[in-house]
């Protein structure tokens, strides 16, 4: 196991360790945040694609494509969205 | 301690700073805890969000799941997760990203066991408490 101090950590992966943990931080709570409001959603959004940004859903669409296509439009950092499918129909997961 | 969640279906996930340098990428992927994949696995709504250049990718892989033989790729990554003592805990191994197909949309990120295995993995579903003590790490930062 490498110890990294956080000069070498920002040397190796370009990115200093102090934001990485506040970034992953609020990833998480905004995906926890997405769950909560799910059901919500796929009783609203039946069949509807979902962009949730800051664990809102600001953007939804027929396809994936569209979704994707809406959040460069209007400046959201895609890597920060968290893109699902409003199934409204259970569906067994079975990978 | 790493922490992970349960979502709204009951099905486990752990968020993860992914950093994929032959593509320059570092970005938050949510993954399915899946001990029953070999490898951690980028699937197609990720790969997209993320602009993954499905092109440069050049190292193929064959990989089989429950909808048959697919052609994927592998790239190097160090995968990075969240202590609760907000240490980052990174580990580097040979990522799978599956190819874009529509039908692979739906289905989310997995983290498998070249991963897990590394840990000593608590899964209480009824408790909704999921979370991971790491034997070893290739990276650790503690600040």
């Amino acid at each position: 196991m490498r110890a990294l101090t956080a000069a070498e950590f920002l040397d190796l992966f370009g990115e200093a360790p102090k934001q990485v943990v506040v970034e992953m931080t609020a990833f998480s709570e905004a995906a926890i945040r997405a769950s909560e409001v799910r059901a919500d959603l796929v009783s609203q959004h039946p069949q509807q694609w979902v962009g949730i940004y800051d664990g809102k859903p600001e953007i939804f669409g027929d396809t994936f494509q569209s979704v994707m296509d809406q959040l460069e439009k209007r400046g959201f950092p895609r890597e920060e969205v968290v893109v699902q499918y409003l199934d409204n129909e259970e569906k067994s997961l079975i990978l | 301690m790493i922490r992970g969640r349960f979502d709204a279906d009951g099905r486990p996930f752990l968020e993860a700073r992914v950093y994929i340098r032959s593509l320059k990428i570092s970005a938050d992927i949510p993954f399915l805890v899946d001990t029953g994949a070999d490898r951690t696995v980028v699937m197609p709504t990720d790969g997209t969000r993320l602009n993954i250049n499905y092109e440069k990718l050049s190292d193929p892989i064959t990989s089989l799941g429950i909808g048959g033989a697919s052609e994927d790729f592998q790239v190097d990554a160090t995968i990075f997760f969240k202590d609760e003592d907000e240490s980052l805990v990174g580990y580097s191994c040979k990522l799978v990203v599956t190819r874009p197909a529509k039908e692979k949309l739906k289905l989310p990120s997995l983290l498998g066991r070249n991963v897990l295995d590394r840990w000593n993995l608590t899964y209480n579903a009824r408790g909704q408490d999921i979370h991971a003590h790491y034997h070893d790490a290739d990276f650790i930062h503690r600040d």
